[in-house]
């Protein structure tokens, strides 16, 4: 289609932290994905669901409350963070990535 | 200038407007494309790097959109978004190399716009990185970014060519651009804004990652999306002109601008700007800053520089003629004229042309483009 077309970001749905550690980190948010770049993989990948949460997890959210006004920032919208976000959400506060308020 | 919408675009260029300008204004008009259309608004929306904008306007429900529509317009905007990344990584890098040289560089336009001028990056994408530095730095610069992996574009025609051009194309092996510039614009108002001056205020700062790269000041970066927006492409992108009234609108020093801009003598050219904005987005831009320059009216050597940025097969021609009558001592006009008219034997042979050719071009261009 454009110069854009043949760059598609490799698709990573499951969560995985090297990236999101990294502190020369680049990202984009989109409303269903987060677009990384990192000094180690500097190839982007297009990070869904569950990842996503993560990294907000670790950009030092530490609270539903305010972890849903992280997404409305990020202009999540509300269909989206709703099923996939709820349990992704048990699974972060079961690990204690974010606490239940 | 007047800016038409291209009649291939059809009723998707309205579209494609309404898309770019949905957040400028305060009512804006609800869209929707028919499926058949749709396509062909994918493509107009990724050329114009609009993918960002158009997904906000659908969360403004300025934009009506079907589930697959949507799906697929996430889809080329997360490319778009790749690519923007990557070449923020190679802005990086490519800063790491001047400063390891002790080079004082300015990131331009994409990236030093997107993430100052803009609520989210994400909102304005771009297709290369621009990075201006010091005249007297500027061969230096692109020895230290071919060092990295790219190679210049193009040759100039005689080595000492280099010191009038407005920038040069550095390319990747994946065909990722850097332009290096030592001036905003070519033609007469690369000469007329001295480009050293750039550099005299302290400059702006625009963290990439976690890295703070210099850019050029608030002010500097409204007059020069201005000067991209009249005097680079004759049809200019939504976004370069977006870019025009997103930095207006979020405040500027207006006497700070307008000792700039009367300085460099950029009235007209601001005005034209302001103008084509205003034109092509549909809407009124409202600042007090501006309305001394709405009402401007160019004098006969304004309109000639003017004319030399005009769209036509001779555009090039015309804007080294032009910009051969700019230049200030005899040496550079003889200099700059022994480059064009009689460039090295492997510049020439590029672009099957020939001495007695050449030579007797650049004497008719430049009787006819004497100054007004």
């Amino acid at each position: 289609m454009d110069q854009a077309a043949d760059r598609r970001p490799t698709e990573f749905g499951e969560c995985d932290e090297f990236w999101c550690r990294n502190p020369g980190a680049l990202t984009r948010t989109t409303p269903r994905s987060i677009v990384i770049s990192t000094e180690k993989a500097p190839a982007p990948l297009s990070i869904r669901g569950v990842a996503m949460l993560v990294w907000l997890s670790l950009e030092g959210v530490r609270s539903t409350g305010e972890l849903s006004a992280r997404l409305e920032e990020a202009g999540i919208p509300a269909n989206l963070a709703h099923a996939e976000t709820r349990a992704a959400l048990r699974e972060l506060v079961e690990i204690g990535a974010v606490v239940a308020r | 200038m007047n800016v038409e919408a291209p009649a291939v675009w059809g009723d998707t260029w309205n579209t494609a407007r309404v898309i770019a300008s949905h957040d400028l204004v305060g009512d804006s008009e609800v869209i929707s494309t028919a499926e058949t259309n749709w396509p062909r608004l994918l493509t107009l929306l990724s050329q114009q790097r609009l993918c960002g904008l158009a997904l906000s306007a659908v969360d403004a429900r300025v934009f009506k959109l079907a589930g697959k529509q949507y799906d697929e317009l996430l889809d080329q905007h997360e490319m778009q978004l790749a690519l923007d990344l990557q070449i923020e990584r190679l802005v990086l890098a490519c800063f790491g190399q001047l400063e390891n040289l002790g080079i004082d560089a300015r990131l331009l336009k994409g990236p030093a716009t997107s993430h100052r001028f803009y609520a989210d990056p994400a909102l304005r994408s771009f297709g290369d990185a621009d990075i201006l530095v010091r005249r007297a730095d500027f061969r230096a610069a692109i020895d230290a970014i071919t060092r990295i992996g790219l190679s210049r574009r193009r040759e100039p025609p005689r080595a000492w060519f280099d010191r009038y051009v407005k920038a040069a194309c550095l390319v990747r092996h994946d065909g990722l651009e850097v332009d290096v510039h030592q001036m905003l614009t070519p033609g007469p108002y690369g000469i007329i804004i001295e480009p050293d001056t750039l550099f005299r205020t302290p400059a702006d700062r625009v963290l990439i990652g976690r890295r703070s790269v210099a850019c050029l000041d608030p002010v500097m970066a409204f007059v020069h999306a201005c000067v991209h927006a009249a005097l680079g492409d004759p049809s200019p992108r939504f976004v370069s002109l977006r870019d025009v009234v997103t930095i207006l609108q979020l405040g500027l020093d207006a006497t700070e601008l307008r000792q700039l801009v009367s300085e460099w003598q950029l009235e007209p050219v601001v005005a034209r700007a302001l103008s084509l904005a205003e034109s092509v987005l549909g809407i009124r831009v409202e600042h007090s800053v501006i309305e001394g320059y709405r009402s401007y009216q160019p004098s006969r050597r304004d309109q000639w520089r003017l004319s030399s940025y005009d769209s036509g097969a001779s555009r090039f021609d015309r804007q080294s003629a032009a910009t051969f009558w700019e230049l200030r001592s005899f040496r550079d006009r003889a200099e700059y004229a022994v480059a064009l008219a009689l460039p090295a034997r492997t510049y020439l042979r590029a672009r099957d042309s020939t001495y007695s050719e050449r030579l007797r071009r650049s004497m008719s261009l430049a009787r006819s483009w004497r100054p007004k």
